[in-house]
């Protein structure tokens, strides 16, 4: 019953959307207001319906109803109320219900805000948001319906099912609740920015005021990708008990690229909103931000990825979102060059100016999006042209030559992120002190004397924690590096000490100084902070993988482990072997560390939980490997029914004497670079409040109230 | 040319070849591979412990399935149960080759989530996979008692393909048994 009103709401949220993408654009070519407005109306309602089945969703897993066959592949009894919650989001068919439903959300934001803009631009805006979600709306009713019921497809019969199959245990934490809806958020709200820039193809009015609505809208959604990518690498990095923070995982790129081309989009805007120019090349980009989450998308859910290397996967739902992605981005792309080619810029430039230097930075972080859009893709372009040349001598080389040349992995991605990554920090706090249009090597003389300054100062600072506080053996290379953060901080930091010089007091300085500077003050400084986890954690870790009994220690540099106990714990819905570990730092006790090995009822999942104690320098990180002898895990196996304190005490006195094989790690600074991101999504954050965006609305809403009276 | 028509014709190029891959079958794909039903290439690297090495020699007499894997290999991590049942529930004797990694990480990664292996062999610069045809991990191969490789299969192993390996064993078995009695 709620199923099918929950997919009766479905469908007529994608009536409305329909009705959303087609009246106002008729509106916006023929002038009719009424029919413009209509796009405000059917974005509020098409939310309303949409959250409706999201909430039937919720109430479905949190009521048990295993009749639904998403909620019985999903969730079980066991599972906490919480889990349940989050398991709307756990698979295929609810997370896409969670993608659309966030679109709705950013739809309506834009209706409820945009009274301030032109009416035919609100209208084209709306109708391009509206024919998105009309698209995956059809998709969800059609092909991937999460309210569909438990059946036997050959019968027709409905089943029922005592039980669910539970849920992934890995999805089974607090990271995993909150990391999808920030994600979406992030990755649906570059929708907007499409949106915008598509209304202004169509309309023809590529000028700076597009560019300058726009902005708050892309930095927004930038903040919240940026947010859930670093929640996406702290949860793999405690969850996946792997201990690293970043795995160049195809699901994890499908982020990364819209997050580099939005980092450039954002970047274009400052150009096309403060001089005119870049129009052309500022839609482009938000052109492909957009097509870059809807390439993801496709990436994740279609399954193409896994073409290549699994059986199931149901090939219609990946050719619909193919044939969607394709219609979207290649419709755009076909508008874009019938328009574009009209455009002039107005804003010239000379070769040393902040444009060119925002230019370059555009340049750079496109071509690192290529690189991974490259890596992710290799396998699935390597299978095509097998599948299209099976025979072909030609194209042997590419086949079964050296493949080592371009290999899809860490090695490949690290490199060429390094490659491209070191230039564009050298030369951001540059791209930060030149001024607009034209500026000479004479006029920043000044500057760049100052920042070597305060770079040097600030190296022999950090030279000298790092002297004082290292306890490892140094490496030559980290000095560079270390005069690299320097110069990114320093760099950073000069607009706002520019301003108090030349205010000659700092209170005074730190108030002339408006939000959009200290927004990408902070931003760049939190590249440093980031810099600086993302090295030490490569350079200054240590660990040690040694087969140990309960009651023996080991030394890891400074830090001591005794192996207190494996004892068994009976979790909420899984049994483990849960280890006891104190630690030492140089023989003053720190803390004691509960690394688990769990094994989940229902499913009969094996997941390795790891201790770990954080702190601002170094993590401990202990991971439980296995048994020495293997077979002691199936002591975990064990029927629910025939556990009892008489079994759980006979294995406890089994595991007494084992030895395990134990990964210890000193993970150096891993924290800074989730403090990092943390620091630069603060700076978007701070951008966001800029007065310009409220005064603007205020001015704009002035001067069309004045309209209103002179008609 | 209009040249912002570029960006269209890039994009269908990318399009096309992400269609054409999501039709493929991928089992169509390995009957194309060349060294389906041909001797295996020759493997002889050290063991990842260091202790023994993993050579084609160890291999004669029995079926075999080789599995590339790497550290930075996330599928690689899906398919380790798989692989632990793999060797439990059959005959077939399994054996690794770490593929472009580095030592010390391989090893801790066997640490982590389990090693189901007799013995990995480490091939850091990827020349055995070269002689494989690897250009992905994970990969397994199938391989009888006298050395041909009877299947290749991509991607991380599961049921299905466990399934599949039992039936191309049996098979052969049968088929072995039917041609001794014609004899």
């Amino acid at each position: 019953m709620i199923g099918e009103l929950a997919t009766y709401a479905l469908i007529l949220a994608f009536c409305l959307a329909i009705v959303q993408c087609i009246l106002p654009l008729i509106g916006a070519h023929r002038g009719i207001n009424n029919l413009m407005h209509i796009a405000r109306a059917t974005a509020i309602g098409q939310f309303l319906f949409i959250l409706f089945s999201f909430c039937c969703l919720i109430y479905l897993f949190l009521s048990f109803d295993f009749s639904i066959e998403y909620v019985a592949i999903n969730s079980s009894k066991a599972l906490p109320w919480y889990y349940r919650v989050s398991a709307t989001w756990a698979s295929h068919e609810g997370s896409f219900l969670l993608w659309i439903l966030i679109l709705s959300l950013w739809a309506m934001a834009v209706a409820v805000f945009s009274r301030r803009l032109p009416l035919e631009f609100s209208a084209r805006v709306l109708a391009v948001m509206g024919f998105i979600s009309a698209g995956f709306l059809m998709y969800l009713i059609s092909l991937s319906n999460p309210f569909k019921p438990l059946m036997n497809e050959a019968t027709g019969q409905f089943l029922m099912v005592a039980d669910g199959q539970g849920m992934n245990p890995f999805l089974q934490d607090f990271g995993m609740i909150i990391h999808p809806p920030l994600l979406y958020m992030g990755y649906v709200g570059f929708c907007v920015a499409f949106s915008f820039a598509i209304a202004a193809l169509m309309g023809g009015r590529l000028d700076s005021s597009w560019a300058r609505w726009s902005r708050p809208w892309t930095t927004l959604a930038w903040v919240f990708l940026t947010l859930g990518i670093s929640l996406g690498s702290w949860w793999a990095y405690y969850e996946l008990g792997w201990g690293g923070w970043w795995f160049w995982d195809p699901v994890e790129n499908a982020s990364l690229m819209p997050w580099l081309v939005g980092t450039a989009l954002i970047h274009s805007y400052a150009v096309t909103d403060k001089r005119s120019s870049f129009q052309t090349w500022t839609v482009m980009l938000a052109i492909i931000a957009f097509s870059m989450s809807l390439l993801g998308t496709f990436l994740v859910r279609s399954g193409v990825l896994k073409s290549v290397h699994a059986f199931s996967a149901d090939p219609a739902r990946g050719i619909y979102i193919l044939i969607f992605f394709f219609v979207i981005v290649g419709g755009s792309l076909l508008l874009y060059a019938r328009n574009a080619i009209r455009i002039k810029g107005v804003g010239k430039f000379s070769l040393y100016s902040k444009e060119s230097f925002l230019l370059v930075n555009n340049i750079l972080l496109l071509v690192m999006t290529v690189a991974v859009l490259i890596g992710t893709l290799y396998p699935v372009a390597l299978d095509a042209i097998r599948a299209m040349y099976p025979s072909s001598n030609l194209l042997q080389w590419a086949l079964d030559g050296p493949p080592a040349v371009i290999s899809v992995g860490k090695p490949y991605f690290n490199f060429m992120m390094m490659v491209f990554l070191l230039p564009l920090v050298i030369l951001m706090p540059l791209g930060a002190i030149v001024k607009w249009k034209q500026d000479s090597l004479k006029g920043t003389k000044s500057a760049i004397t100052s920042i070597a300054i305060i770079t040097s100062v600030v190296f022999i600072f950090l030279c000298a924690i790092f002297l004082l506080t290292v306890e490892a053996t140094i490496k030559i290379h980290s000095f560079f590096i270390i005069i690299l953060i320097a110069w990114i901080m320093a760099g950073s930091l000069w607009p706002i000490i520019y301003r108090m010089i030349k205010k000659g007091s700092v209170v005074l300085g730190l108030k002339s100084t408006n939000r959009s500077t200290y927004g990408m003050s902070i931003a760049h400084f939190g590249i440093a902070i980031f810099v600086i986890g993302a090295y030490f954690t490569t350079y200054y870790s240590s660990e040690k993988i040694v087969k140990i009994k309960p009651g023996e220690t080991l030394t890891v540099g400074q830090y001591k482990f005794k192996f207190d106990s494996v004892k068994w714990h009976t979790g909420a819905n899984y049994y483990a072997f849960q280890s006891s570990f104190k630690v030492y730092n140089n023989d003053k006790f720190i803390i004691q560390l509960k690394p688990e090995k769990r094994i989940y009822w229902r499913n009969k999942k094996l997941t390795t939980e790891p201790g770990i104690d954080p702190a601002l320098t170094r993590d401990v990180f202990i991971s439980m490997g296995e048994p020495i002898k293997r077979k002691f895990m199936s002591a975990l196996h064990e029927d629910q029914t025939r556990v009892n304190q008489q079994y759980i005490n006979s294995v406890n006195a089994v595991m007494k004497n084992e030895p395990w094989q134990i990964h210890f790690r000193i993970i150096a600074m891993v924290r800074w670079i989730w403090l990092g991101s943390l620091i630069m999504l603060i700076g978007g954050l701070i951008a966001l409040s800029d007065k310009r965006y409220r005064n603007k609305k205020r001015k704009s809403k002035e001067t069309k109230d004045a309209e209103v009276v002179t008609e | 040319m209009n040249r912002f028509l570029i960006p269209f014709i890039v994009f269908t190029l990318v399009a096309i070849m992400l269609g054409v891959s999501l039709c493929g079958n991928p089992k169509a794909l390995k009957s194309k591979s060349k060294l389906l039903n041909q001797i295996a290439p020759r493997i002889y690297l050290p063991s990842l412990d260091g202790k023994t090495t993993v050579e084609s020699v160890h291999f004669k007499g029995h079926w075999v399935a080789i599995n590339f894997w790497a550290e930075w290999c996330v599928e690689c991590i899906k398919e380790i149960p798989h692989l632990v049942k793999l060797s439990k529930q059959t005959k077939i004797k399994l054996y690794g080759v770490n593929y472009l990694d580095v030592k010390d990480k391989a090893r801790a990664f066997l640490v982590r989530h389990g090693n189901p292996y007799i013995a990995s062999g480490f091939d850091p610069d990827g020349l055995t996979g070269v002689d494989w045809g690897i250009t992905a991990v994970p990969e397994t191969f199938l391989i009888d008692p006298r050395g041909i490789i009877r299947h290749r299969h991509l991607g991380p192993v599961n049921q299905f393909v466990i399934k599949q390996f039992k039936s191309i064993v049996n098979a052969s078995k049968s088929s072995r048994k039917s041609e001794a009695r014609s004899k």
